[in-house]
């Protein structure tokens, strides 16, 4: 049986609840587990970059609990949930995911050393990693001279960098043409059939929802669709 | 790896760090520079006191300094002398009969002090012969003549050739007076001594004042390089309780300021600094202000606030890295150049040489004010990094990912 790896009840979120209340999640329930390859959709607006925040650790949420690879993450205070983050969530944003300062073989390689892997064990992951996501070329390129698509491909190897329990990727082809788009899905569907890597992302596009393998679909802080298809995880 | 973010960090707005670079770098350049001049003036201030004025050593009956009565003699000056002469550290040495009396020539009248010298030993010991600007230096110490300042010649308009009279109280507290013919006018880089010493030869001395063949003062100047507290400590030892003073002990006030320049420098320095903290605390600010999106990125993805004050810090620390030492170097650099060659001030020499500084200042500062130096900027920049790392820490990922 597949392993949970997001386990999120009752959660609410009201921003500004002292001036102007903004309800931007309402009793949300959801439920991942590992290998999951699904997409949160919904109008701008509905709450979907709330949600991932909430489930990240980047945010907390009104009222309910989330919890993460078997983790409360209410329990956990500031500093240990930025070192929770750091060894068990992976994100991709929509833009500015990279430090520009970095190469990127360097960017892959932050993560690993703020984990406190060896110089050997940086160079040999990173360099995978730029494999794996077709990158090996641009190793020692900074993210000002990729394309779009570049940047959002190390994104996802930086991601991974870390051996995280899940991805989480907020609009990661808002910022791209349909064709990069289309390419980055592939690749991080690709990922996702052979490590397991689960992503959980944030789309407008029907195509990247296309790509999906479960929707989940939210409206006014409300998930109101929730669609797998099958297989929903591997075996 | 967070140094080398923070250094290629420096590069991004090069423009804005090479201002604060510069900045740095200007402003510990400016403060060597001006401290250098001061100390070099001072020094060679005390360089002109002693070479023309005080000697390194005197030695005094030990009333004398205090009394300055013609009676209290050196015991047996003339040994001493010829003792001191043959120590190896001494140059030359001079004995002089000293008394405060009045000096009144035909239309004016001042107090000042009645010198008795050898003549030619004056001429080793302070060269005063080279200072004469009008008329001669004695050439026979048996005629009754007289040196006297340029700016005693002004007040009580005595002219070379011209005739004065001093009165003073001879060896016995009697009033006596002589008269003097002006052999020579001399002018020295200190307008204050010009206006109160008068030198006649010492035996024209001793015999208005009805003295032996004793003295009141007997200056040492030593060779360069000789180690002035070795040789006072000799000559203590041989004078049997007579009163042995170095330029320091005659003259404190002349120490004082390179005893308190440490203090000084630092300071200076420490203004300098201050001023230039605002410049790092906005660029750094700017900096912090500009990356929000980036550093809530870090944040997010795992960079706790320890790493992210860190990056900041040392992103300062890089500025300072860079700007401090260039401006040790430039100010390194000034200081040698105007060390060697000097600045030549003799427009301005009317007022330094009131207070008896000399036209060229040759710069002069201890490199062991270097470090500290550097080390200062380093804590300044420090100090100015704090309010903006705490900027960046305080950063909360969500809001600083936002702002697009
Ligand atoms: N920091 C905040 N303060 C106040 N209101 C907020 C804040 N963040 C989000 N909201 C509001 O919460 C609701 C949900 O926003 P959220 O960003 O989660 O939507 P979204 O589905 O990601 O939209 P989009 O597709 O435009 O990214 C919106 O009404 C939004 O205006
Ligand atoms: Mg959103």
């Amino acid at each position: 049986m597949a392993q949970t790896v997001i386990d999120a009840h009752n959660v609410s979120k009201v921003y500004n609840p002292g001036t102007v209340p903004v309800k931007a999640l309402t009793d949300v329930h959801l439920h991942v587990e590992e290998g999951e390859f699904t997409a949160l959709v919904g109008p701008s607006g509905s709450g979907k970059s709330t949600l991932l925040n909430i489930i990240g650790g980047l945010d907390k949420p009104t009222t309910g609990n989330v919890v993460v690879a078997g983790k409360d993450l209410a329990s956990l205070a500031s500093n240990k949930l930025i070192d929770f983050r750091l060894h068990h969530i992976g994100f991709v944003f929509q833009s500015f995911n990279l430090v520009p300062v970095l190469s990127a073989k360097e960017n892959i390689s932050l993560v690993m050393l703020m984990q406190g892997a060896s110089k050997k064990e940086r160079n040999l992951r990173a360099e995978e990693l730029l494999f794996r996501v077709g990158m090996s070329d641009k190793m020692d390129v900074r993210p000002g001279e990729l394309s779009g698509g570049q940047q959002q491909r190390i994104a996802v190897a930086r991601a991974m960098a870390s051996k995280p329990k899940f991805i989480l990727a907020d609009e990661p082809t808002a910022n791209l043409d349909s064709k990069s788009a289309a390419n980055l899905l592939d690749m991080m569907a690709e990922l996702n059939r052979e490590d397991k890597t689960t992503f959980i992302f944030s789309t407008h596009d029907p195509r990247v929802i296309e790509k999906a393998r479960r929707v989940v679909t939210l409206e006014d802080g409300r998930i109101v669709g929730d669609t797998a298809k099958t297989p929903l995880t591997h075996v | 790896m967070l140094v080398l973010i923070a250094w290629r960090n420096i590069w991004r707005n090069k423009v804005r760090s090479l201002v604060v670079m510069m900045s740095i770098a200007v402003g510990l350049w400016a403060g060597l520079t001006a401290m250098s001049f001061s100390f070099g003036m001072y020094q060679g201030h005390i360089q002109n006191v002693i070479l023309y004025q005080l000697s390194h050593i005197q030695v005094h009956h030990p009333g004398f300094r205090s009394e300055m009565e013609l009676k209290d003699t050196v015991r047996n000056s003339l040994e001493l002398q010829t003792a001191i002469n043959s120590m190896p550290d001494v140059k030359a040495t001079v004995r002089r009969c000293i008394s405060p009396c009045m000096i009144l020539a035909a239309s004016g009248s001042s107090g000042v002090m009645l010198v008795g010298t050898p003549v030619s030993d004056e001429r080793k010991v302070t060269g005063l012969d080279s200072m004469v600007v009008d008329g001669a230096y004695f050439n026979d110490s048996s005629r009754k003549e007289m040196l006297i300042g340029s700016k005693l010649a002004e007040k009580i308009h005595a002219k070379v050739g011209g005739k004065v009279v001093v009165m003073l109280q001879d060896a016995n507290n009697e009033m006596v007076s002589g008269a003097f013919r002006v052999k020579g006018i001399y002018k020295t880089r200190n307008s204050a001594y010009d206006e109160s010493m008068v030198f006649i030869p010492l035996n024209r001395m001793q015999e208005l004042a009805a003295l032996g063949d004793v003295s009141n003062e007997l200056a040492v100047l030593l060779n360069e390089g000789a180690s002035l507290e070795q040789v006072r400590t000799q000559i203590s030892f041989l004078s049997h309780g007579e009163e042995v003073l170095d330029w320091m002990g005659l003259s404190p006030e002349l120490d004082l300021v390179v005893n308190s320049f440490d203090l000084y420098m630092y300071i200076f320095m420490g203004i300098i600094l201050m001023a230039l903290m605002f410049g790092i605390v906005n660029t750094m600010l700017m900096a912090v202000l500009e990356r929000q999106r980036e550093l809530g990125m870090l944040m997010a993805i795992g960079m706790n606030r320890l790493r992210i004050f860190a990056m900041v810090m040392l992103e300062t620390i890089w500025l300072a890295l860079v700007g401090g030492p260039l401006g040790l170097l430039l100010g390194h650099a000034t200081i040698r150049y105007f060390g060697t060659h000097g600045v030549n001030l003799s427009q301005y020499s009317e007022a330094l040489s009131r207070y008896g500084f000399s036209n060229v200042i040759y710069f002069q500062l201890d490199q062991k004010y270097y470090w500290p130096v550097l080390l200062m900027t380093i804590g300044v920049a420090v100090v100015s990094a704090v309010y903006p790392a705490i900027k960046a820490v305080r950063l909360e990922p969500t809001q600083a990912i936002r702002k697009i």
